[in-house]
Protein backbone atom coordinates (compact mmCIF):
# COMPACT_ATOMS: atom_id res chain seq x y z
CA UNK A 1 0.00 0.00 0.00
CA UNK A 2 1.15 3.26 -0.72
CA UNK A 3 1.17 6.48 1.22
CA UNK A 4 -1.32 7.83 -0.37
CA UNK A 5 -3.48 5.24 0.29
CA UNK A 6 -1.99 5.15 3.99
CA UNK A 7 -2.92 8.70 4.18
CA UNK A 8 -6.46 7.90 2.62
CA UNK A 9 -7.14 5.22 5.90
CA UNK A 10 -5.76 7.87 8.53
CA UNK A 11 -7.92 10.67 7.03
CA UNK A 12 -11.34 8.12 7.55
CA UNK A 13 -10.00 7.16 10.71
CA UNK A 14 -9.06 10.61 12.42
CA UNK A 15 -12.02 10.99 14.81
CA UNK A 16 -13.37 15.09 14.80
CA UNK A 17 -12.63 16.70 18.01
CA UNK A 18 -15.92 18.07 19.68
CA UNK A 19 -15.37 21.48 21.66
CA UNK A 20 -17.70 24.53 22.79
CA UNK A 21 -15.48 27.69 23.18
CA UNK A 22 -18.21 30.21 22.59
CA UNK A 23 -18.29 30.79 26.32
CA UNK A 24 -15.05 31.30 26.77
CA UNK A 25 -14.19 33.20 23.81
CA UNK A 26 -16.92 35.64 24.30
CA UNK A 27 -15.54 36.13 27.72
CA UNK A 28 -12.48 37.23 26.65
CA UNK A 29 -13.99 39.25 23.62
CA UNK A 30 -15.92 41.04 26.22
CA UNK A 31 -13.23 42.07 27.98
CA UNK A 32 -10.55 43.26 25.04
CA UNK A 33 -13.09 45.19 22.30
CA UNK A 34 -11.21 46.41 19.78
CA UNK A 35 -10.60 49.73 17.99
CA UNK A 36 -13.97 49.59 15.43
CA UNK A 37 -13.07 51.18 12.20
CA UNK A 38 -15.07 54.50 12.69
CA UNK A 39 -12.63 54.98 16.00
CA UNK A 40 -9.77 54.15 14.00
CA UNK A 41 -10.63 57.13 11.36
CA UNK A 42 -11.12 59.77 14.22
CA UNK A 43 -8.30 58.46 16.14
CA UNK A 44 -5.95 58.98 12.89
CA UNK A 45 -7.51 62.18 11.83
CA UNK A 46 -7.21 63.50 15.51
CA UNK A 47 -2.97 62.92 14.82
CA UNK A 48 -2.87 64.18 12.00
CA UNK A 49 -4.63 67.23 12.44
CA UNK A 50 -2.57 67.94 15.54
CA UNK A 51 0.56 67.54 13.47
CA UNK A 52 -0.47 70.29 11.41
CA UNK A 53 -1.34 72.33 13.91
CA UNK A 54 1.91 72.07 15.91
CA UNK A 55 4.03 72.32 12.26
CA UNK A 56 1.87 75.53 11.66
CA UNK A 57 2.33 76.95 15.20
CA UNK A 58 6.26 76.72 14.65
CA UNK A 59 6.09 77.76 11.44
CA UNK A 60 4.31 81.10 12.29
CA UNK A 61 6.09 81.37 15.32
CA UNK A 62 9.28 81.40 13.69
CA UNK A 63 8.38 83.87 10.69
CA UNK A 64 6.83 86.43 13.47
CA UNK A 65 9.98 86.49 15.06
CA UNK A 66 11.78 86.91 12.28
CA UNK A 67 9.79 89.49 11.24
CA UNK A 68 10.56 91.76 14.67
CA UNK A 69 13.96 90.21 14.47
CA UNK A 70 15.03 92.08 11.19
CA UNK A 71 12.66 94.91 12.08
CA UNK A 72 14.44 95.55 15.30
CA UNK A 73 18.05 94.68 13.88
CA UNK A 74 17.82 96.70 11.46
CA UNK A 75 17.33 100.15 13.32
CA UNK A 76 19.61 98.83 15.64
CA UNK A 77 22.32 98.25 13.45
CA UNK A 78 21.67 101.91 11.48
CA UNK A 79 21.85 103.46 14.92
CA UNK A 80 25.36 101.92 15.60
CA UNK A 81 26.49 102.48 11.96
CA UNK A 82 25.64 106.42 12.19
CA UNK A 83 27.16 106.38 15.86
CA UNK A 84 29.99 105.23 14.51
CA UNK A 85 30.62 107.28 11.65
CA UNK A 86 29.97 110.33 14.00
CA UNK A 87 32.61 109.16 16.17
CA UNK A 88 35.09 108.20 13.44
CA UNK A 89 34.77 111.42 12.15
CA UNK A 90 35.45 113.62 15.61
CA UNK A 91 38.50 111.68 16.08
CA UNK A 92 40.04 111.51 13.03
CA UNK A 93 39.44 115.43 13.09
CA UNK A 94 40.62 116.30 16.66
CA UNK A 95 43.39 113.98 17.93
CA UNK A 96 46.84 112.88 16.16
CA UNK A 97 46.82 108.86 16.56
CA UNK A 98 50.20 108.89 17.50
CA UNK A 99 49.93 111.46 20.72
CA UNK A 100 47.29 109.10 21.87
CA UNK A 101 49.95 106.49 22.47
CA UNK A 102 51.12 106.01 26.20
CA UNK A 103 53.70 104.14 28.32
CA UNK A 104 51.61 102.26 30.92
CA UNK A 105 53.67 102.61 33.78
CA UNK A 106 55.38 106.35 33.35
CA UNK A 107 51.79 107.11 31.98
CA UNK A 108 53.48 109.73 29.45
CA UNK A 109 52.27 110.06 25.83
CA UNK A 110 54.87 108.56 23.71
CA UNK A 111 56.18 110.56 21.01
CA UNK B 1 -28.48 35.55 8.02
CA UNK B 2 -25.61 35.29 5.98
CA UNK B 3 -21.29 35.44 7.65
CA UNK B 4 -21.13 38.98 5.75
CA UNK B 5 -23.94 40.47 7.67
CA UNK B 6 -22.97 39.07 10.81
CA UNK B 7 -19.29 40.21 10.37
CA UNK B 8 -21.23 43.61 8.91
CA UNK B 9 -23.29 44.19 12.53
CA UNK B 10 -19.96 42.89 14.70
CA UNK B 11 -17.59 46.06 12.71
CA UNK B 12 -20.59 48.37 13.79
CA UNK B 13 -20.50 47.37 17.77
CA UNK B 14 -23.00 44.96 18.06
CA UNK B 15 -20.22 42.25 19.27
CA UNK B 16 -22.42 39.72 20.78
CA UNK B 17 -23.01 38.20 17.16
CA UNK B 18 -19.80 37.22 17.69
CA UNK B 19 -21.07 34.21 19.75
CA UNK B 20 -22.66 33.22 16.23
CA UNK B 21 -19.23 32.88 14.31
CA UNK B 22 -17.97 31.27 17.01
CA UNK B 23 -20.87 28.80 16.85
CA UNK B 24 -20.33 28.13 12.83
CA UNK B 25 -16.96 27.82 12.84
CA UNK B 26 -15.81 26.22 16.29
CA UNK B 27 -16.18 22.76 15.12
CA UNK B 28 -13.89 23.43 11.48
CA UNK B 29 -11.30 25.37 13.36
CA UNK B 30 -10.69 22.73 16.34
CA UNK B 31 -10.84 19.62 13.94
CA UNK B 32 -8.23 21.19 11.92
CA UNK B 33 -6.51 22.41 14.92
CA UNK B 34 -6.32 18.96 16.18
CA UNK B 35 -5.20 17.82 13.21
CA UNK B 36 -1.68 20.46 12.82
CA UNK B 37 -1.22 20.20 16.93
CA UNK B 38 -2.02 16.65 17.78
CA UNK B 39 -2.56 17.01 20.87
CA UNK B 40 -6.56 17.06 22.02
CA UNK B 41 -5.33 18.81 25.42
CA UNK B 42 -4.05 21.79 23.24
CA UNK B 43 -6.91 21.48 20.53
CA UNK B 44 -9.32 23.47 22.84
CA UNK B 45 -7.17 26.38 24.34
CA UNK B 46 -5.74 26.94 20.82
CA UNK B 47 -9.53 27.22 19.23
CA UNK B 48 -9.97 29.84 21.65
CA UNK B 49 -6.92 32.02 20.70
CA UNK B 50 -8.27 31.77 16.91
CA UNK B 51 -11.63 32.86 17.68
CA UNK B 52 -9.80 35.92 19.66
CA UNK B 53 -6.85 36.39 16.55
CA UNK B 54 -10.05 36.01 14.42
CA UNK B 55 -12.00 39.06 16.25
CA UNK B 56 -8.68 41.46 16.44
CA UNK B 57 -8.66 40.61 13.07
CA UNK B 58 -12.23 41.69 11.88
CA UNK B 59 -11.67 44.76 10.53
CA UNK B 60 -9.33 43.64 8.01
CA UNK B 61 -11.50 41.60 6.55
CA UNK B 62 -12.47 42.69 3.07
CA UNK B 63 -15.39 40.37 2.07
CA UNK B 64 -13.65 39.64 -1.08
CA UNK B 65 -13.08 36.03 0.13
CA UNK B 66 -15.39 33.94 1.69
CA UNK B 67 -15.09 34.45 6.06
CA UNK B 68 -14.08 30.61 6.62
CA UNK B 69 -11.06 31.07 4.01
CA UNK B 70 -9.44 33.75 6.75
CA UNK B 71 -10.48 31.71 9.15
CA UNK B 72 -8.80 29.01 8.21
CA UNK B 73 -5.59 31.24 7.17
CA UNK B 74 -5.93 32.48 10.99
CA UNK B 75 -6.00 29.20 12.48
CA UNK B 76 -3.06 27.81 10.30
CA UNK B 77 -1.17 31.21 11.78
CA UNK B 78 -1.86 30.12 15.09
CA UNK B 79 -0.94 26.87 15.32
CA UNK B 80 2.41 27.72 13.75
CA UNK B 81 3.06 30.60 15.86
CA UNK B 82 2.53 28.53 18.70
CA UNK B 83 4.69 25.45 17.72
CA UNK B 84 7.06 27.95 16.88
CA UNK B 85 6.48 29.18 20.78
CA UNK B 86 7.09 25.97 21.72
CA UNK B 87 9.50 24.71 19.39
CA UNK B 88 8.37 21.13 19.51
CA UNK B 89 7.65 18.19 17.20
CA UNK B 90 3.92 17.72 16.78
CA UNK B 91 2.71 14.06 18.18
CA UNK B 92 0.04 13.11 15.82
CA UNK B 93 0.22 9.64 18.13
CA UNK B 94 -2.33 10.87 20.00
CA UNK B 95 -4.87 11.56 16.91
CA UNK B 96 -8.08 9.63 18.38
CA UNK B 97 -8.76 7.44 15.85
CA UNK B 98 -12.07 4.53 14.81
CA UNK B 99 -10.96 1.35 14.09
CA UNK B 100 -11.14 0.60 10.15
CA UNK B 101 -12.88 -1.62 9.01
CA UNK B 102 -11.19 -5.07 8.67
CA UNK B 103 -10.55 -5.75 5.12
CA UNK B 104 -11.80 -9.50 3.99
CA UNK B 105 -8.92 -9.73 1.72
CA UNK B 106 -6.18 -9.32 4.90
CA UNK B 107 -5.49 -12.13 7.37
CA UNK B 108 -4.62 -11.45 10.78
CA UNK B 109 -1.09 -11.13 10.41
CA UNK B 110 -1.87 -8.98 7.48
CA UNK B 111 -4.24 -6.52 9.25
CA UNK B 112 -1.58 -6.12 12.45
CA UNK B 113 1.06 -5.25 10.04
CA UNK B 114 -1.61 -2.99 8.44
CA UNK B 115 -2.32 -1.21 11.61
CA UNK B 116 1.30 -0.56 12.47
CA UNK B 117 2.19 0.69 9.23
CA UNK B 118 -0.63 3.34 10.23
CA UNK B 119 0.79 4.02 13.07
CA UNK B 120 4.44 4.59 11.81
CA UNK B 121 2.26 7.19 9.42
CA UNK B 122 1.22 8.99 12.24
CA UNK B 123 4.36 9.23 14.24
CA UNK B 124 6.02 10.38 10.28
CA UNK B 125 3.45 13.12 9.99
CA UNK B 126 4.48 15.06 13.48
CA UNK B 127 7.95 14.88 12.59
CA UNK B 128 7.22 17.11 9.29
CA UNK B 129 8.66 20.40 8.64
CA UNK B 130 5.27 22.93 9.65
CA UNK B 131 4.66 23.88 6.65
CA UNK B 132 4.80 20.81 4.39
CA UNK B 133 2.43 19.34 7.57
CA UNK B 134 0.18 22.05 7.27
CA UNK B 135 0.12 21.78 3.19
CA UNK B 136 -0.26 17.77 3.75
CA UNK B 137 -3.13 18.25 6.46
CA UNK B 138 -5.17 20.91 4.29
CA UNK B 139 -4.80 18.78 0.99
CA UNK B 140 -5.58 15.23 2.93
CA UNK B 141 -7.84 15.16 5.72
CA UNK B 142 -9.53 18.63 4.64
CA UNK B 143 -9.75 17.29 0.99
CA UNK B 144 -8.64 21.38 0.15
CA UNK B 145 -7.74 22.31 -3.79
CA UNK B 146 -3.93 23.49 -4.24
CA UNK B 147 -5.61 26.70 -4.91
CA UNK B 148 -7.38 26.54 -1.68
CA UNK B 149 -4.29 25.51 0.20
CA UNK B 150 -2.37 28.17 -1.79
CA UNK B 151 -4.92 31.13 -0.09
CA UNK B 152 -4.67 30.00 3.08
CA UNK B 153 -1.10 29.45 3.53
CA UNK B 154 -0.18 32.66 1.58
CA UNK B 155 1.91 30.84 -1.34
CA UNK B 156 2.25 30.12 -4.71
CA UNK B 157 0.75 27.12 -6.46
CA UNK B 158 4.17 26.18 -7.10
CA UNK B 159 5.08 26.07 -3.50
CA UNK B 160 1.90 23.97 -2.22
CA UNK B 161 3.01 21.67 -4.88
CA UNK B 162 6.58 21.32 -3.58
CA UNK B 163 5.49 21.31 -0.09
CA UNK B 164 2.97 18.35 -0.59
CA UNK B 165 5.82 16.35 -2.87
CA UNK B 166 8.17 16.77 -0.26
CA UNK B 167 5.99 15.78 2.46
CA UNK B 168 4.90 12.95 0.91
CA UNK B 169 8.93 11.95 0.19
CA UNK B 170 9.36 12.42 4.09
CA UNK B 171 6.99 9.87 4.38
CA UNK B 172 7.55 7.06 2.27
CA UNK B 173 11.43 7.30 3.56
CA UNK B 174 10.62 7.52 7.46
CA UNK B 175 7.94 4.75 6.72
CA UNK B 176 9.88 2.42 5.16
CA UNK B 177 12.91 3.05 8.03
Amino acid sequence: MNIEEQLQILSRQTCPKQVDVVDAVMAQVRRKPYLRPAHRTALWRTVALTAVAAVAAVVVFNVASFRSYDEEGIGRMMAYVSDYDYYASVETAAVNPIECLYDDETAETIE
Amino acid sequence: MEDKEIVQKILAGDTEQYAEIVRRYQQIVANLTYKLCGTRLETEEVTQQVFVELYMALPRFRFDSKLSSFIYRITVNTVCKMLNKSKRYVSTDEYETRPDDPSPDRNAEQEIIHREQLEQLRTAIGHLKDEQRTALVLYTFENFSYQQIADVMQCTLAKVESLIFRAKKNLAKEVKQ
